[in-house]
């Protein structure tokens, strides 16, 4: 279903990158992108396909030259191979923990300035599961040197902005941003369940950083009455953590969903709304 | 369900909370999931930010709840831990026995532990140390050496298996005891981000008179 209705998209309005981005094109992201289309549109909106295209065998090269050396990133990345996604049967395999090794270290050799940072690891087994490793690698560029930018300030600009009434009730900020790291370092792949992460990643490669600090506010927005009547930060988390959990529940149950929102519709919600939230300021 | 009322005030259980902090892959998030939940495994992805659990437990006849705090212990993630700091009644300072590094890595840990989470005894604040890892085989820490490095300050020294469930009880159940002396010595009034508002109309705004 969600196949023929990309099938559609492509023969209206091209595919590759000639393909037109409509409204239309939003609206299939929000609802999800097939499984065999992932790698290929990720691949599009971040712009990664061209940087693939124009650096023949650059990733190949940056492999002979990495692979073997030792350094305090190729240390750190050693120690979290196993620590990715080890519940995904792709990384109990040497195959899989080889690729993301070659990975990780390729780019900490390309942008030392960068290196390694733990959660990399995270979204790149992502990364690997939907596309080859060659692809995978000028994703993690993509992300890395294009499309993550230095949001911690911008957060709390926008909670401040949007979300008045939880202002109110904090003494600072600061633990909103020591909460939301994981959602933005991993796009939410580390506290939400794998199935509904990566329409999360689908949004994020098509509108970018926008699409995390949107959701961002709308978890804690759809949260409000309960953070507000919160007395300390172990009750908040708790109450941010059992409803990404929520979200678990719901996407296992396929559908049957008990919670009143669930993921998709908050997803629809941020868009459809589109002066929910002011992003303004930054954009 | 019970319909009798009773009118004899319940005291609400002390809420102490415990920080784990130390090296990346020293086995923190291990350690907290074996105590509260009593399972280990090797499918663990790297904390990435922070981690809560807590656990109802009975302290000399006292029901407490205890608050843990699991902390990533990648460096460049530490300035955004450290807001969690606050408030905290026991810090437990993790490294892996097969480490030297991880070990001394304690050192700094606990300075920056001191700075950011502002106890306000900073020379009396309980520490509890764990080594962790105890099951493998090469080890580069001897009991001796942690002791010694230990009594400096006054921390108590655990050391034991997150994996084979070795001292993981024993070693919270103290930090839990250490932290409730604190909290009784030094209850504080806020303990986070979150205030204690009265409800009231908006428009008088926050300065609150009751």
């Amino acid at each position: 279903m969600k196949e023929q209705s990309w099938n559609i998209h492509f023969s209206e309005y091209g595919r590759g990158t000639s393909m037109f981005f409509t409204k239309k094109t939003r609206d299939l992201i929000v609802r999800g992108v097939p499984e065999a289309l992932r790698g290929e549109l990720w691949m599009l909106f971040s712009g990664a396909v061209n940087d693939m295209a124009t650096h023949p065998g650059y990733y190949t090269e940056l492999v002979e030259q990495s692979l073997g050396t030792s350094t305090l990133a190729t240390d750190e990345i050693e120690r979290d191979l196993h620590r990715s996604l080890p519940e995904h049967p792709a990384f109990q395999s040497d195959t899989g923990i080889s690729a993301l090794r070659r990975v990780l270290t390729a780019y900490a050799y390309r942008n030392p300035k960068i290196g390694y940072c733990q959660a990399m690891n995270i979204l790149t087994s992502v990364l690997l599961l939907y596309a080859k490793e060659e692809e995978a690698f000028w994703l993690l560029v993509a992300v890395c040197e294009r499309m993550l930018p230095d949001y911690f300030n911008l957060f709390e600009d926008l909670i401040r902005e949007n979300l008045p009434q939880l202002v109110e009730h904090m003494t600072d900020l600061s633990f909103f941003s020591s909460v939301s790291l994981s959602w933005f370092l991993t796009l939410f792949i580390s506290v939400l369940p794998i199935e509904s992460a990566v329409n999360v990643v689908d949004c994020f490669f098509y509108d970018g950083i926008k699409a995390i600090l949107q959701l961002g506010l709308a978890v804690l927005d759809y949260n409000m009455d309960a953070l507000i009547s919160c007395h300390d930060d172990a009750e908040a988390v708790t109450i941010l953590n059992r409803y990404l959990t929520q979200e678990a529940l719901c996407t296992h149950r396929n559908k049957e969903c008990i919670t009143s929102l669930s993921l998709k519709t908050l997803l629809i919600g941020i868009y459809t709304l589109v002066s929910l939230f002011t992003l303004s300021s930054s954009f | 369900m019970d319909t009798s009322v009773s009118l004899i005030q319940e005291k609400e259980p002390a809420i102490i909370k415990i920080i784990i902090i130390g090296n990346s892959g020293v086995g923190k998030s291990s350690f907290m999931n074996r105590y509260v939940n009593h399972r280990f495994t090797n499918l663990y992805r790297a904390t990435i930010g922070m981690d809560f659990l807590s656990k109802s437990e009975t302290l000399d006849g006292e029901s407490v709840t205890v608050q843990i705090w699991d902390t990533a212990g990648t460096e460049r993630f530490q300035s955004l831990g450290s807001p969690l700091y606050r408030g905290t009644h026991c810090c437990m300072l993790v490294f892996d026995v097969t480490s030297k590094i991880s070990f001394s890595a304690l050192e700094q840990w606990r300075k920056e532990f001191l700075i950011q989470g502002e106890p306000k005894n900073p020379d009396t604040f309980p520490f509890v140390v764990l080594g962790n890892k105890t099951d493998l085989p090469d080890r580069e820490v001897s009991s001796r050496r942690a002791r010694q490095w230990c009594e400096r300050f006054g921390a108590e020294y655990f050391e034991g298996s997150a994996k084979d469930d070795i001292d993981v009880e024993k070693t919270f159940l103290r930090a839990a005891h250490m932290g409730l002396q604190q909290y009784k010595k030094h209850t504080l009034e806020n303990t986070g981000h979150f205030q204690i508002t009265c409800k009231q109309p908006r428009e008088t705004g926050n300065n609150c008179q009751c």
